[in-house]
């Protein structure tokens, strides 16, 4: 209380705005004051835990994933304000800033991997690498397989046709967990229950078996 | 129930309860759907459910949100000129007037004056502090005060047992409630509150009074975290006193070890069984904390086979413990192994003997057609084209049309001329467009 500043216009409801109204209005050229960094702040906060888990899985250590959570948020700033992201491309905020994260981590991994030995890098960066190659660009923007694909003269009862034939030719566990997990809405863990299959086989099998899925499905479209 | 935030993806309230298990399984079906789509929000669940510590969002999230909002005013203010008030001058330069004056008295009776005189200097200036103390001080009456001052300064070591960001009043508040002498009490202690709280349990009660009274000295310079590797130190002196009371915890020390390569493991946790006391290694894999004789050790961390280890009567006679960790595949989720930053295609398609060859057969084969030959015509027809696993090409569409015959031309050439290598993918053939553009010149 000792330390209120005079007193300033009331801040815009930020908490009102969605994502792309925010990005937006910090890039707005005419915006008053210009770059207002409360905006991006407002942004990165309904994601912060998110952005602090991935770093934290990344550099597994509390203290240094705080410390990349806020070079996050600088870089955010910094990538708004270049304009990286527009709002045409706002659907995939959080796949790019998922990216941003990972990005940064593996920079982080890396520079101290070099500085430093081998200290502390649990994660090694190999298998950072392996990890950001397997889901970055696989995952982006990704629809279950078979929506989204539909041509005219396609019915969406082939499509389904198509892809319950795809479901047959998946291994029996795949075919399993996915009918289990999709179709009967189960969790992983009742899944594993049921089939007693360990819950990260179970986890690995509806994520293969998805991708999988959509493979075929691709492939024998038309 | 809302799994998702309106800006759609998981918030902190339910990663948590998916994390403690409360969710039904609908709701975890929900939950983990929404992962396979969504890469930040399953890192992240991942990254949160190996943790073994359930404060794990809450407390950091707060300090996070801290932060943030600092670095957001510290924007603020730069572009909004400071217009300061007199009296909040006045206000600032009574604290760091005051914050100059404990740093100097605290450094003193830190410097090993005697302890007389540590003693007439406390009753100084705790009224002031209690201002922008924790709330629970204020239960401590003077005389008692006097009393913990007392100890503490005939046990300086004592202090450095926990690290001074770590206390919480809800902590702090029970221990100072108690009398001070330790051996009297010990009997009469609720033992349920001494299930609830083992790291505080009787025998440690003078340390932690004397640690509160120390840390009241040295408010302004509380360090956030203190070196671990100093408080097992200090930890390690204390121990033999301890051991004597077989159900007060004793300080465990140990070091955890990689299986595979033999060196030591930072930021493994270790946590007593059962209970939410737990600490992290050092950057050494060395691990310091207090646990009763009993109870069980939990070491773990993602990547490896969990470790428990029961603190029996033989093994807490041979501390520092070492522990090996081995590594367990089985717990990994399965990772694809896929090159980062190449092609996913491991091979393009291309024309059967290569690209010179394909030219040479163009250069043979094509026709100018007649019409394009009278008007003089030249460029460069556009193509795109699929190749089909079996190496056919088909699917032909014109990007770019020159006309007069040029596109029909280029168009047979290719259709007719040599089968070309599919695309591969994973070793498999796969059907591939491909662009091309074929040259009419006179």
């Amino acid at each position: 209380m000792f330390f209120r500043r005079s007193p300033r216009k009331e801040p815009a409801p930020f908490e009102k705005l969605d994502d792309a109204e925010l990005i937006r209005q910090y890039q707005d050229p005419d915006a008053e004051p210009r770059w207002d960094v409360g905006l991006v702040g407002e942004l990165f906060q309904r994601y912060v835990h998110l952005v602090y888990g991935v770093c934290l899985k990344y550099l597994r250590n509390e203290e240094d994933a705080k410390d990349a959570v806020m070079q996050v948020f600088e870089k955010l700033v910094e990538e708004l304000k270049r304009g990286a992201i527009r709002n045409n491309s706002i659907l995939h905020f959080k796949s790019w800033l998922h990216t941003l994260v990972k990005n940064h981590c593996l920079m982080w991994l890396r520079s101290r991997q070099s500085k430093g030995g081998r200290e502390a890098v649990a994660y090694s960066f190999d298998e950072l690498v392996r990890d950001a190659g397997s889901n970055g660009e696989d995952r982006l923007g990704m629809e279950f397989p078979g929506t989204g694909h539909l041509t005219e003269e396609e019915t969406l009862e082939q499509a389904l046709t198509r892809m319950e034939k795809g479901l047959r030719e998946l291994p029996t566990e795949q075919r399993t967990c996915l009918e289990l997990f999709y179709l009967q809405q189960k969790c992983y863990k009742e899944v594993a229950q049921i089939t007693g299959y360990d819950l990260n086989k179970v986890k690995s099998y509806i994520q293969n078996g998805k991708r999988n899925l959509r493979i075929y499905v691709e492939k024998h479209q038309g | 129930m809302e799994l998702t935030s309106e800006h759609n993806h998981l918030t902190p309230a339910v990663i948590r309860q998916y994390v403690t298990g409360e969710l039904s399984g609908r709701q975890r079906h929900a939950v983990e759907r929404h992962c396979l789509d969504c890469p930040l929000c399953s890192d992240a669940l991942e990254s949160f459910s190996a943790r073994p510590q359930p404060s794990f969002l809450g407390k950091d999230l707060v300090e996070l949100n801290k932060r943030l909002a600092g670095r957001i005013n510290r924007d603020a203010r730069k572009t909004r000129p400071l217009v300061f008030q007199p009296w909040s001058i006045a206000a600032t330069l009574l604290v760091l007037l005051l914050a100059s004056v404990i740093v100097l008295t605290n450094q003193l009776s830190r410097t090993g004056e005697p302890a007389s005189e540590a003693l007439t200097e406390t009753p100084t200036y705790p009224d002031t502090l209690v201002l922008y103390q924790r709330p629970a001080l204020v239960l401590v009456r003077n005389d008692r005060r006097r009393e913990v001052a007392r100890q503490a300064s005939a046990d300086a070591y004592e202090r450095t047992l926990r690290p001074a960001g770590e206390a919480k009043p809800a902590f702090l508040a029970p221990s100072l409630n108690l009398n001070p002498r330790p051996e009297a009490k010990v009997e009469a202690r609720n033992p349920a509150t001494l299930a609830k709280k083992p790291a505080a349990a009787p025998l440690m009660e003078p340390v932690t009074d004397a640690e509160t009274t120390e840390k009241k000295d040295s408010v302004p310079v509380v360090v956030r975290s203190e070196a671990v590797a100093e408080r097992s130190a200090a930890n390690a002196k204390d121990r033999p006193k301890r051991v004597a009371s077989v159900s007060a915890p004793v300080t465990v020390t140990g070091k955890v070890i990689s299986a595979e390569e033999g060196f030591t493991l930072p930021g493994i946790s270790v946590t007593v069984k059962g209970s939410t006391e737990g600490v992290t290694t050092d950057r050494n894999g060395v691990f310091s904390l207090l646990a009763r004789p009993g109870s069980t050790l939990v070491v773990g961390f993602i990547g490896y086979a969990p470790r428990e280890v029961a603190l029996n009567d033989s093994i807490l006679s041979r501390l520092p413990l070492e522990i090996v960790l081995a590594a367990d595949n089985q717990s990994l989720s399965e990772v694809v192994v896929m090159g980062y930053g190449a092609n996913k295609n491991l091979a393009r398609p291309q024309p059967d003997g290569g690209y010179a060859a394909f030219e040479a057969y163009l250069n043979q084969q094509i026709r100018y057609p007649e019409l394009a030959r009278q008007r003089k015509v030249e460029g460069t027809v556009g193509l795109e084209f699929t190749v089909e696993p079996d190496g056919t090409l088909t699917d032909f569409k014109v990007l770019k049309s020159l006309g007069y015959g040029c596109d029909e031309e280029a168009v047979r050439v290719l259709q007719q001329g040599p089968k070309w290598k599919p695309s591969l993918e994973n070793n498999r053939p796969v059907r591939k467009k491909v662009k091309t553009r074929i040259r009419f010149k006179k």
